[in-house]
C-alpha cells in the first residue's frame, strides 16, 4: 500500500468501479461518432441544397452568364462535398491507445488547424467564381442606369466579399490559436 | 473464442481492474455529476472499441490510461465542461485550494476534495501528470502514457511534490 497520504486519499476517494453492461458499452461506442456523422450529414445536405437549387438554372435561365454562374456553383458545391468527404476522418479512440496522449491531442489539433487554415482553398474559393459571375450576370441583366442602382449593385458585391473575408479571417484566427497549442505541445514533448 | 467474444472478455477484465481509476479520472476531467456519468460511459465505450486492435503495443495499464485520458482531454477540448475559469499550470498554484465543501469534509475526504479542486484548475498536460501521479504511476510510466519528455515529467512531479507537501509544512509551521 502506498504511504503517500495524497495518493492514499485520492485512491480512497473512489474505490469501486465496475464494468458496464456490454450492450450498453456497444451502444455507447456507436454514439461516440453520432455527432461527427450528424455534422457531416448537415454539410453534405447544404452542398446537396446548392446543387438542387442551381442545377436546374443551368438549363432554364435566359442569360448565358447566369447559366455559367449556376454551373460553377454546382461544380463548387460538388468540390466542397468531395473535400468534406476526404477530410472527415475522425480519429477512432481505438487508435488513441496506440499513441501517447500528447501525440494524440497534437494530431487532432493539426488536423483541425489544416482544415481551418486551408479553408480559403477548399471551402471559400470554389464558391467564389459562381457567386461573382452570378453578381455580374445580374448586373448585366438589370443594366443599372443611375448612380443609386450602381451603388446598390456594388453594395451587394461588397457585402458578399466582406462575408467571404470575414469567414476567412475568423478561420485564420482559430487556426493561429490552434498553432499556439501545437507549439506548446511540441515544447512539452520535445524536452523543456 | 471469436474476435468479438475476445474483445468483450478483454474489456470486462480491464474494466474490472481499472474501473475505479476510470471513475476517479472522470472526476478529474468533469465536475458536473451528470456529464461525468456520460464521460465514464464514453471512456468505457472507447475502451471496449480499443480492444479490437490491442495487441500488446504497450502494457495494458498504459493502454487503459491512454484511452481514458484521450477521451478525457477530448471532453475538455470540446468545451463541455461548465467551469469556465482560466486553466493554469502547476507552477501557478501555490497551495491546494479548498474543496467544494470544506465544512463537512475531514481527514482523507478533505484532502481528496482539495486535490480535486486543484486538478480542476489545471491545464491538460499538468492535469494528466497529476492524475497519473496520484494513481501511483512512476515517472517513466507517466512519460510512456503522456508522451511528455522525461525532463517535462520530472519538472512537473517536482512541482507536484512541493504542492502536495504544502498542507503538512503549513501544519508544521503552525505547531
Amino acid at each position: 500500500m502506498n504511504q503517500d497520504p495524497a495518493k492514499q486519499a485520492w485512491q480512497a476517494s473512489v474505490e469501486i468501479g465496475a464494468a458496464l453492461p456490454i450492450e450498453e458499452v456497444r451502444k455507447g461506442a456507436d454514439k461516440l461518432y453520432r455527432g461527427v456523422r450528424v455534422r457531416n450529414a448537415l454539410e453534405y445536405a447544404a452542398c446537396a441544397a446548392i446543387v438542387a437549387f442551381y442545377a436546374p438554372k443551368v438549363f432554364t435561365l435566359d442569360s448565358i452568364v447566369l447559366r455559367v454562374a449556376a454551373g460553377l456553383s454546382v461544380v463548387g458545391a460538388l468540390f466542397i462535398a468531395w473535400q468534406l468527404h476526404r477530410r472527415a476522418t475522425a480519429d477512432r479512440p481505438g487508435v488513441a491507445g496506440t499513441v501517447p496522449i500528447m501525440q494524440f491531442v497534437r494530431a487532432q489539433l493539426v488536423r483541425q488547424r489544416d482544415a481551418l487554415g486551408g479553408m480559403l482553398w477548399w471551402y471559400l474559393l470554389p464558391l467564389a467564381p459562381g457567386m461573382i459571375l452570378s453578381w455580374l450576370g445580374t448586373v448585366l441583366e438589370r443594366q443599372p442606369d443611375g448612380l443609386a442602382s450602381w451603388a446598390g449593385a456594388l453594395l451587394a458585391l461588397s457585402i458578399m466579399l466582406a462575408i467571404f473575408a470575414g469567414v476567412w479571417w475568423l478561420n485564420q484566427l482559430s487556426s493561429r490559436k490552434l498553432q499556439k497549442h501545437i507549439d506548446e505541445i511540441d515544447a512539452l514533448i520535445g524536452g523543456d | 473464442m471469436t474476435g468479438k467474444a475476445q474483445q468483450d472478455a478483454r474489456y470486462l477484465a480491464a474494466a474490472r481492474t481499472h474501473g475505479a481509476m476510470i471513475e476517479r479520472l472522470a472526476r478529474g476531467y468533469e465536475a458536473d455529476p451528470e456529464l461525468r456519468r456520460d464521460l465514464v460511459q464514453e471512456i468505457h465505450a472507447a475502451l471496449w472499441r480499443s480492444f479490437a486492435i490491442f495487441e500488446g503495443q504497450c502494457s495494458e495499464k498504459s493502454w487503459v490510461h491512454r484511452i481514458a485520458h484521450n477521451v478525457g482531454v477530448t471532453h475538455m477540448m470540446t468545451g463541455r465542461r461548465r467551469n469556465k475559469l482560466p486553466l493554469v499550470g502547476l507552477d501557478q498554484i501555490a497551495e491546494l485550494p479548498d474543496g467544494d465543501d470544506p465544512e463537512h469534509a475531514t481527514g482523507e475526504r478533505s484532502l481528496s476534495n482539495r486535490l480535486l479542486a486543484a486538478i480542476h484548475r489545471l491545464q491538460p498536460a499538468d492535469r494528466q501528470v497529476m492524475l497519473l501521479y496520484l494513481e501511483d504511476l512512476t515517472a517513466a510510466e507517466i512519460g510512456e502514457v503522456t508522451g511528455l519528455s522525461a525532463s517535462a515529467v520530472a519538472v512537473r512531479i517536482h512541482r507536484l511534490k512541493a504542492l502536495l507537501a504544502e498542507p503538512y509544512s503549513a501544519e508544521e509551521k503552525r505547531a
